[in-house]
């Protein structure tokens, strides 16, 4: 596909940083302000996609792209399953333990293991919704040439 | 607090994950893994079976006990008549997945199709063994979307 | 009780669209806006008079909450509801590609 004007890539160029860090404030303060993972791994979708539309990219490059955002996905989604797992194995029989300790409340490194929940839910939703607009992209671009 | 209750969800949603990574890899992975998983939880079922008699087991996941008698939390919920349910599900996919390792060679993606089944087991499994309305919403969806996925299946070679 | 019918009008206003409007995407729209008419109707169900948001303030604790059971339930919802217009668009982008047109009264008369 085609990239964009001179003007588009310039201001991206700027922009696309801040709104990455944005979003990782979202998911790492999800136990003290509102968002979380969903919220924050939508903005960090957001700023993924604009880099995408604004330089384009041809179709071998959209698919690598695609296939190592995958591997991301799936491993985001068993690590979270390896943390379920583990507070199992940690003491008292039960899944989804949170056996990390808690700390004070209102401080950031606290709430035992939900701050790391929030990181890898966050990561597989913006690889979910990155695949999704890479899937409908190279669809269009099978069609053409 | 029988701890095999959640392992009927959590397995095959690793399974399908795992999947996904190393059959990239390897080629021959996911068929044979996919009937190894369902073989494993086939057994399960039956030794739930063959010891449920009028007991009704419930596991609360995270540990969170009721507070003033209101209980807060996801409960699963095993009792006789799910107990039914559970292994026809098993059982009929564990006969499907061992069919497929050799009809699934006219089609090129074999990945996504293993993925996809092991996502419907779990979400289906999912639907059963939840203790309230909210659970059998989220994992109806999980089940259905990934079925609509798998009757759109298919690029033959 | 004014708020509950202020979400059935949303809901009412989302079918109006899918019934009258002949483009596919705007069919789509229209979908999601009653789905997001439920989820107001579920998050406002929670509400009790004279609570504050759910987020605990360690230097001023606030005495009533509002519920916060039914805003976690919306957003699984909202997710699950991203899923099903993710896969919805799949199928409008087959259909442009084998008939060439969004407008559904072409499509039904075609019948390729």
């Amino acid at each position: 596909m085609k990239g964009m004007t001179i003007i588009v890539k310039k201001t991206t160029q700027l922009i696309a940083g801040m709104i990455f860090m944005y979003g990782i404030y979202v998911i790492v303060h999800g136990h003290l302000t509102p968002g979380g993972g969903f919220a924050g791994g939508v903005v960090i979708a957001g700023s993924f996609i604009l880099v995408t539309l604004a330089n384009g990219g041809d179709f071998m490059k959209l698919l690598k792209e695609e296939s190592g955002t995958t591997i991301v996905e799936s491993l985001a989604t068993i690590l979270v399953i390896v943390i379920a797992v583990s507070g199992f194995l940690f003491g008292t029989k039960i899944f989804f333990n949170n056996f990390l300790p808690k700390g004070i409340v209102g401080h950031l490194v606290s709430a035992g293991v939900l701050p790391l929940y929030n990181i890898f839910v966050g990561t597989e939703v913006a690889a979910s919704i990155f695949i999704i607009f890479l899937s409908l992209i190279i669809f269009k671009e099978e069609s053409k040439g | 607090m029988n701890p095999l209750i959640p392992l009927f969800v959590v397995i095959p949603l690793a399974g399908a994950f795992l999947i996904m990574i190393i059959g990239r890899f390897i080629e021959e992975f996911n068929k044979y893994f996919t009937s190894l998983v369902l073989l494993f939880l086939t057994c399960i079922s039956f030794y739930f079976l063959f010891t449920t008699g009028e007991k009704i087991f419930v596991y609360k996941v995270g540990g969170w006990e009721p507070i003033n008698s209101v209980p807060i939390g996801i409960y699963m919920v095993m009792d006789g008549f799910t107990v039914i349910v559970v292994c026809i599900i098993n059982l009929i996919g564990f006969l499907s997945a061992f069919y497929s390792i050799s009809y699934i060679k006219r089609y090129t993606a074999g990945n996504y199709f293993y993925a996809l089944f092991c996502l419907m087991i779990g979400g289906m499994n999912g639907v059963v063994l939840s203790g309230d309305l909210f659970n059998i919403f989220v994992f109806l969806e999980i089940s259905v979307i990934s079925s609509y996925a798998l009757v759109a299946f298919g690029v033959e070679k | 009780m004014i708020a509950y019918i202020m979400c059935f009008m949303l809901f009412l206003v989302g079918l109006y669209g899918v019934i009258t409007r002949r483009n596919l995407v705007k069919i789509a729209v229209s979908l999601s806006i009653m789905e997001i008419s439920t989820f107001l109707f579920f998050a406002l169900v929670g509400y009790i008079d004279g609570g504050v948001a759910p987020i605990v303030d360690p230097a001023d604790p606030a005495k009533v909450y509002v519920d916060p059971l039914p805003q976690a339930l919306v957003l699984t919802a909202i997710v699950i509801g991203l899923a099903t217009t993710a896969m919805l668009m799949a199928v409008i982008i087959r259909l442009y590609r084998k008939y060439g047109t969004f407008d559904i009264r072409e499509i039904k008369n075609l019948r390729g």
